[in-house]
């Protein structure tokens, strides 16, 4: 036991370093203030009006001079003219909602440029916002001809916004176009802005966009070669492989190429490996909360139950049913508490339909594992056609809005905020069972139950209560993994059948019955699996995988923890 | 008078249960005969030569599993080992579509589909040996006992049992049905093998082909059937008996249980292989949907229904089965209530659960509780407890 | 009983060639960890030919794990194993069932579909390498006849053609034994006996045991103390995974270590 708990312990602590961010660059997405426009707003305003003219140049000279304001809003304000979602009502510019039920005759009102709503003009306290009708509205669009203009400067403006993801994202976008006549604009971020990250890209932004100009001196390139090197900037690779490639390139120029594509690729190769672990180790949770409920239920009470991926789905399916129920939509709607409730409410309802199974079909077939694998499956097939034919055969379900996107935990190495999430689940979860099973009364009286029923029933113990309590966990523990999965999975009726069978794999690697070994088991064929996919293809990663797992108990026919004595004749 | 009445049914029970397989090969016989009158259409009799080409699938898994004890999972790969290879032969000699390649071979019909703009596409090698018939059937039967030698070989020697072998044989099903669904492998990937028009020489479509394929099935399960039930009387039919019953005991009486168990493994295989052989020509298609592993379980739900350890129930459960597959998977009408298709999931899981909680040994318990007319079922030794 | 019956020699009182030669099994210097906890700890141990002898202790003592390790079923951790003299180091328990060892299990161990004659038949020595020979082959008059006198003996003979579970539990035992006689091995290894037997079973299984002695090496592990004196033969104390006590039976009830541990007072 001891060395067992011993073993768990370096897993984790190994996790731990793993997410250890590298002193290179920590850079979070924090919000910053914005940079300022140096023109004063009410001169912006009345630009912005101009866009309701009815003559053509004026509306052009507008937008060209809005491009140069450096005012990040003007951008959100040109790109709803683009779209058409600008209106022109009562001298103001401004942009619509539609109300909700009134099949979008009915509108409240925001400023274009601030954003800020519009009240009406006796607010009451119950219906403060203004509603107009539609038809009240005049709606302005961007003519074919000013199109471009408009991109162009929306492009431009999104450097200035207030958002520094918006920022961070223009900042790359203006880099990977190849036009150099943003290079103004950039270094002028470069100097001015107040992320670092926005920054960090700025400056690849502009060295890219110098190292490809042709026209541009020799030795600027090649100051632009070596500065991109030196931040093994994964965007310059294929840049700088095809000057290599293209015979025309100065030697000079050349030489430093060389040296900087061996610096990025050695920097992405690790960030590659990196993220091949990290891969891993998500999908190793994955498995590992998937297999958590099934080992419980086969080690604990010798019980398959093929019918566990349907109860993973059922979990599924409970999440959707509270998101429906909290109005949680993305992105309009974003009702995050949601998701806690779900991960409860799935719990509970999977651990009733497993309560359910027990008591009807499990308790009469103890003893008869491949007699309970056929039956469960046949409760599998019904909790399939139900679903199905009550949600039809495919649903979406939304995530939280502090779930989506990630942590750039150092240079290009992307964790994804779900992966995360699912990562930390398992912990908790595999943490849970453990103290549950080994240092609570409960647990006690579990194992007891499995090791001796007999004697366990003669001291008091309420065997079937047992049993059943058993099942509803692991059952229970299903529907958290089939609340999880929604985060990175779409929502069928059969999501549970593409589970079941690395389920089991899992279990059986591991050894039947040891958390332990459920852990090691689905970390090991995770990581493994995420190894083998980019050398072969997924699917005969795949192969791989299951032909690893057929050799491998070949070799260690009871898996890597074996239970030993007396119970290994199960 | 009634004495008299009793005496009679006890006569036809008694008949009913030693004549048992004489009547179910003339009931078979009579199909064709049926057909030959015009009572029943071509097509039923091709159903029923399907169906029949599955019982020697769960013949097959009887053999493991109702006699040795061990739950296979893999029957549907060993089937689709056996109907890829007649498909493939089917193929050659199908389809208009195709062209000579420059090695003068003509590329099969299904084939050529997927690659036809790939330029200097060749047969490929593997596909060869199908163009010929005996070659084909050879190889269907060879093939699967090969892979199940090879599968039995390491498992068996490892000592994994029960559960652990149930599992990894879903494994390798899965594993196979992966494979076989990439179009990177040239066995035209999920589009399966299609276009059969021939079979040497006969065409498919025709209704003295299909009548004589059905009757070609009857006759391979009555062999098959016959050669099973050799197995079982004999010594090693005991043996594998004995393996299921209490292996160690086997072991310890000096016994190599993996011996016999890549025996009946093979051969079994080498069945299943079989009944995809004669499947592939009666369905006209054949693809990886054939083996997943859904259809492995389907298997063990026949034989399970049908009465496992009795090689009669394994056929009678499929037939069974799948009839009511046929006809609940047709919309009718109950006494106003709506059967939908879609209601299927629901009888076959229901199925499942009532087969294994309340007739383990399925309706082949019934059958010998109904015709079972000896004294013999009733234990009367003395001194018992 | 009056029996002229040689005094008891511990292994100890033996030369090590003459262990060699005068064992049949011999232990030495034996460990059986498992999981850190020692099973079985023997200095020495051997079991002559054609001798009788009973193994008894506490519940837990390790006599089921010593005859795991001399039927091949566990490996031992540590020591050799010794038969007929020489070293066999592991072996398993295939290979060891076809050098001569017999095994009855605690709970009686037979084929349950099987009838009583077919269960019997599996048991023939010679048959069980040939796959091919157990499929075309049938039994010989020879065999049958064997198979019937074992039947006479154990009084299965109006079973012959019962399914082994419908049999009463002593008839199971001594089904069990029978096919261990059949495969003429020369050590059986005999786990409780007598457990669950009725009187008249009890002695009908002590005359069984007791007429085999001679022809076979016997190990029979019991707890029934009425059952044990019958058998009249030597006995070995096992405790806590050692020997603690050899002899025949009257010195081990008067040994006070033993009544202690063991007898009760």
């Amino acid at each position: 036991m001891r060395s067992e708990f011993a073993r768990f312990a370096v897993l984790i602590s190994l996790f731990g370093v793993l997410m250890c961010p590298k002193p290179m660059g920590l850079l979070a997405a924090t919000g910053d203030d914005t940079l300022h426009g140096s023109v004063d707003e009410a001169l912006v305003g009345a630009e912005l009006l101009k866009l309701a003219d009815s003559d053509g140049e004026v509306r052009r000279d507008a937008i060209q001079w809005l491009a140069n304001s450096k005012v990040g809003r003007v951008g959100d304000a040109l790109e709803a003219y683009r779209l058409g979602k600008l209106y022109f009502w009562q001298g103001k510019l401004v942009t619509a909602t539609p109300v909700e039920g009134s099949g979008s005759k009915y509108l409240t009102l925001q400023d274009a440029l601030t954003g800020q709503p519009i009240y009406q003009a006796e607010a009451t306290l119950l219906d403060p916002l203004l509603v107009v009708a539609k038809a009240d509205l005049k709606s302005l669009v961007a003519s074919r001809k000013e199109r471009p203009a408009v991109v162009d400067a929306v492009r431009v403006l999104a450097l200035y916004a207030e958002d520094p993801a918006v920022r961070l994202n223009a900042v790359k976008k203006l880099g990977d176009l190849r036009n150099a006549d943003y290079i103004d604009e950039l270094e002028e971020v470069c100097n001015q802005d107040s992320n670092d990250q926005v920054i960090f890209r700025a400056k690849e932004s502009v060295a890219l966009l110098q190292l490809i100009d042709t026209k541009k001196d020799l030795t600027v390139r090649q100051h632009a070669a070596k500065e991109l090197g030196e931040m093994a900037s994964a965007r310059a690779g294929p840049l700088i492989e095809d000057l290599l490639e293209n015979e025309n390139t100065d030697e000079s120029l050349r030489k430093v190429c060389q040296q900087s594509l061996a610096q990025i690729e050695s920097y992405q190769g690790v960030v590659r490996i990196l993220g091949y672990i990290f891969s891993g180790l998500s999908l190793g949770s994955v498995l590992i909360l998937m297999a958590l409920g099934l080992a419980i239920v086969f080690g604990q009470m010798g019980v398959i139950n093929m019918a566990h991926g349907e109860l993973m789905m059922i979990g599924a399916y409970t999440t959707y049913e509270v998101q429906q129920a909290f109005g949680h939509s993305m992105p309009d709607n974003p009702v995050n508490e949601f998701f806690w409730v779900a991960l409860v409410v799935s719990f509970f309802t999977t651990a009733c339909v497993g309560l359910l199974m027990e008591k009807l079909i499990v308790r009469h077939l103890y003893g008869r594992p491949l007699e309970t694998l056929l039956a469960t499956w046949g409760v599998g097939l019904m909790l399939i056609q139900i679903v199905r034919i009550r949600y039809g055969d495919n649903i979406g379900v939304n995530s939280p809005t502090w779930l989506v996107g990630g942590v750039e935990v150092f240079q290009d190495f992307h964790l994804p905020y779900n992966r995360l999430f699912i990562i930390g689940l398992t912990v908790v979860c595999v943490a849970f069972v453990y103290l549950l099973l080994n240092h609570t009364k409960r647990g006690l009286l579990l194992r007891a139950t499995v090791q001796n029923r007999e004697i366990a029933a003669t001291l008091g113990v309420n065997t079937q209560y047992e049993d059943g309590f058993t099942f509803a966990f692991g059952a229970g523990l299903a529907g958290i993994a089939g609340c999880g999965l929604t985060l990175i999975g779409g929502v069928t009726p059969d999501m549970g059948q593409n589970y079941i069978v690395d389920s089991f794999l899992v279990v059986v690697t591991g050894g039947v019955g040891e958390i332990a070994g459920v852990v090691c088991a689905g970390l090991g064929l995770g990581v493994l699996n995420k190894i083998l996919e980019p050398m072969f293809s997924t699917i005969w990663g795949k192969v791989l995988i299951l032909a690893f797992v057929v050799a491998f108990i070949q070799y260690r026919p009871a898996g890597l923890f074996p239970p030993k004595g007396r119970l290994a004749d199960v | 008078m009634f004495d008299k009445a009793d005496r009679i049914l006890t006569l036809v029970r008694g008949a009913l249960h030693k004549y048992a397989p004489g009547i179910a090969v003339a009931c078979g016989i009579s199909i064709p005969c049926f057909y030959l009158a015009g009572w029943i259409t071509i097509d039923t009799v091709n159903m029923l030569g399907r169906y029949l080409a599955l019982a020697l699938v769960a013949l097959s898994l009887d053999l493991v599993w109702g006699y040795t004890g061990m739950l296979c999972l893999c029957q549907s790969f060993f089937f689709a080992l056996g109907g890829y290879a007649m498909g493939m032969y089917l193929a050659h000699h199908g389809g208009p579509e195709g062209i000579i390649d420059h090695a003068g071979w003509k590329i099969p019909a299904c084939l050529y589909i997927l690659f036809s703009d790939v330029e200097g596409a060749l047969t490929p090698w593997f596909w060869k040996p199908f163009y010929f018939l005996p070659a084909t059937i050879a190889l269907g039967l060879f093939i699967p006992a090969f892979v199940a030698s090879v599968i039995g070989f390491f498992v068996f020697r490892s000592r994994v049992r029960g559960v652990f072998f149930a599992v990894l044989t879903q494994a390798v099903t899965l594993a196979a049905w992966l494979v076989f669904c990439m179009n990177d492998m040239k066995l035209c990937g999920t589009n399966g093998l299609t276009r059969f028009d021939r079979l040497a020489g006969f065409p498919l479509n025709d209704e003295k082909t299909r009548l004589g394929l059905y009757i070609i099935t009857l006759a391979a399960l009555v062999l098959v059937y016959w050669l099973c039930w050799l197995i079982i009387k004999s010594r090693l039919g005991r043996v594998l008996v004995a393996i299921r019953d209490n292996e160690t005991r086997l072991r310890f009486a000096g016994y190599k249980p993996y011996l016999f168990k890549m025996f009946v493994f093979s051969v079994s295989a080498m069945i299943a292989g079989l009944g995809g052989m004669l499947y592939a020509p009666q369905m006209g298609i054949f693809t990886p949907t054939n083996m997943e592993v859904r259809e492995s379980i389907l298997v063990v739900v026949w034989v399970a229904v049908g009465g496992r350890g009795t090689l009669g129930g394994a056929v009678a459960g499929t037939l069974l089965v799948n009839l009511l597959y046929n006809y609940l998977t047709s919309q009718h009408e109950f006494m106003g209530l709506v059967w939908k298709p879609d209601y299927w999931p629901f009888v076959l899981g229901s199925l499942f659960i009532i087969v294994v909680l309340f007739c383990p040994d399925g309706i082949a318990t019934i059958w010998k509780r109904l015709t079972d007319v000896s004294k013999k079922s009733a234990p009367q030794s003395e001194g018992t407890r | 009983m009056n029996v002229a019956r040689k005094p008891f020699v511990r292994p100890q009182e033996l030369s090590r060639d003459g262990r060699l030669t005068s064992f049949l099994v011999y232990l030495e210097a034996v460990t059986v960890v498992f999981d850190g906890f020692k099973a079985l700890d023997i200095d020495l141990f051997g079991v002559y030919h054609n001798e009788l002898r009973v193994v008894i202790g506490p519940n837990g003592a390790g006599k089921t794990t010593m005859c795991d390790v001399i039927s091949g079923k566990t490996r031992l951790t540590q020591g050799k194993l010794f038969w007929h003299g020489n070293d066999i180091g592991t072996v398993h328990d295939i290979a060891m069932s076809r050098m001569g060892v017999g095994r009855k299990f605690q709970t009686p161990s037979v084929f349950d579909s099987l009838t009583v004659f077919e269960n019997l038949e599996l048991a023939i020595p010679n048959r069980q390498r040939d796959l091919l020979r157990n499929l075309w082959g049938k039994t010989t008059a020879d065999e049958e006849a064997k198979i019937r006198q074992l039947m006479d003996r154990v009084n299965l003979t109006k079973q012959s053609d019962l399914q082994a579970r419908f049999l009463s539990h002593g008839q199971r035992q001594c089904l069990e034994i029978s096919m261990l006689v059949l495969a003429e091995p020369d050590l059986l290894l005999v786990d409780e006996p007598a457990a669950g037997l009725s009187d008249e079973e009890t002695a009908l299984m002590a005359d069984l045991l007791l007429e085999l002695r001679g022809q076979h090496a016997i190990v029979v592990i019991e707890h029934d103390m009425d059952f044990v004196r019958r058998l009249d033969a030597g006995v070995t104390v096992l405790n806590e995974g050692k020997i603690m006590a050899e002899g025949y039976m009257e010195e081990i009830q008067a040994n006070p270590e033993v009544v202690e541990a063991y007898l009760g007072r």
